[in-house]
């Protein structure tokens, strides 16, 4: 057994697997490799015929699902409900109103002035206000009853999900493994020292280094962090980034920088990351220690870190 | 007596021996007839051209009888057997016609091989995991 790794890009990120293998069972990399591959594919925004944006661009209906998709939509609706609407799927027409409408590596600057910015922020949020809600989408098995102009995106929890769909269906008979998308990550058992994982925090004030670790304690745990260092921009003088406020349907104004999650599962870390984060420091503590086997750790807009209780085990 | 008889004998066979030498030694002096006494003493006169020859003072002669010494056969030589020499085994290297003939190489002694220690690749080792903003 030896600790074996591959990394390379995909969901407009970098994808890091790394497992305690036997030589004959290395190919087990390319195949986690090829699930993430066959996700972005079929799940991915920016590819113009993906399962997702087939369904964005349906009429409104009756439309049959693949498994998978239906999976995902499933949860996507579990985890609106759980967070009171913070976690929204259909968030998407202000995402693209405030300049993220394709990969990230992409966008470069739109040489708009403010003024033709505040209109187009004022436009995307007046359409994200009269979407179709994702509770509004009716699930029966695999097939879904869509209303008119109801589209989404699954960015939210993209990373997550397949994080766990790989430890699930690759890695499923695997003692030790990590896998991670752009640092959403689910670890299992221990490391070469036979000690648990020893996870990272990234100091968002200096990103290149961490300011704590998380030891897994040989448990299965998801970790994400969600913040407003990254994934943002400027137009027109105005800044954004990608953390939407459902409420306003503008980037969120928050007194947090970034906020790490530790969950049973890399889905559940990753949505709830980003709901702590649109709660701010004070609820989104609170909202952490109302959930068994759920930590986190929140960096203030000074740096200053502060931790829920269920984070203190693990450092 | 036994003494005796043994020198007799050859003394009788000399003067047998002298006696008839003596007797062609004078009728060679005669120079005027040959005498050929063969062994069916029978004599067969042979008259010179001027001469005319006559029989009346001729005696029978009798040959005397010998031993034929026998004819000693020498075997004939072996002849010494020429030394053979054999050809090489080696047949020489002759070119064929409008072929220039092929130079080859003088093999190159294969040096023994040296068994280099395989230098074992050092894995990198895996990133160390750090969950982050993406």
């Amino acid at each position: 057994m030896a600790m074996l790794w591959k990394k390379f890009e995909a969901l407009g990120t970098e994808i890091i697997i790394t497992a305690d293998l036997r030589p004959e069972q290395k190919y087990l990399l390319d195949k986690a490799q090829a699930s993430v591959v066959e996700f972005e594919q079929r799940f991915s925004r920016f590819i113009p015929d993906s399962e997702l944006n087939m369904l964005n661009n349906f009429a409104g209906g009756e439309y049959r699902l693949s498994a998978q998709f239906a999976d995902l939509l499933k949860h996507a609706q579990t985890f609106y409900h759980e967070t009171n609407g913070l976690f929204d799927p259909v968030i998407i027409d202000v995402l693209e109103g405030i300049g993220y409408d394709r990969n990230f590596s992409d966008i470069n600057s739109h040489n708009l002035t403010k003024q033709q910015v505040e209109i187009k922020w004022q436009t995307a949020s007046s359409i994200y206000e009269h979407r179709p809600k994702m509770d509004e989408l009716k699930m029966n098995g695999e097939v879904a009853l869509v209303p008119p102009g109801f589209r989404l995106d699954l960015g939210g929890l993209g990373k997550g999900y397949v994080v766990d769909l790989i430890a699930r269906e690759v890695f499923a008979d695997i003692k030790n493994f990590w896998i991670s998308a752009g640092g959403d990550l689910l670890a299992n058992g221990n490391d070469e020292q036979k000690n648990g994982w020893q996870i990272g925090v990234q100091n968002p004030l200096k990103p290149e280094s961490e300011s704590f670790y998380i030891n897994t304690l040989g448990k299965q745990l998801g970790i994400a962090t969600s913040g407003v260092i990254k994934r943002k921009g400027e137009a027109g003088g105005l800044a954004w980034h990608h953390i939407i406020d459902p409420h306003t349907g503008r980037p969120a104004i928050v007194d947090i920088l970034s906020v790490s999650v530790v969950a049973p599962s890399a889905e559940t870390a990753d949505v709830y990351a980003k709901t702590i984060l649109l709660l701010g420091s004070k609820a989104g503590v609170e909202f952490a220690d109302q959930h068994e086997g759920v930590g986190c750790i929140i960096f203030l807009t000074d740096g200053a870190p502060i931790f829920s209780r269920g984070m203190v085990a693990y450092l | 007596m036994k003494k005796f008889k043994i020198i007799s004998l050859p003394i009788l066979l000399l003067a047998v021996v002298f006696s008839i030498g003596g007797y062609y030694w004078g009728a060679l002096s005669q120079r005027s007839k040959v005498y050929i006494i063969t062994r069916n003493d029978q004599v067969s006169t042979t008259t010179p051209t001027n001469q005319v020859a006559t029989t009346t003072n001729v005696k029978p002669v009798t040959s005397v009888s010998g031993v034929v010494a026998p004819v000693v056969t020498k075997p004939a030589p072996v002849p010494t057997a020429p030394s053979i020499v054999k050809p090489s085994a080696t047949k020489p290297n002759i070119p064929a016609v409008n072929q220039p003939a092929t130079v080859k190489p003088t093999p190159t002694p294969t040096p023994a091989p040296v068994v280099m220690p395989v230098p074992v690749p050092t894995p990198t080792p895996a990133p160390a995991p750090t969950t982050k903003v993406s």
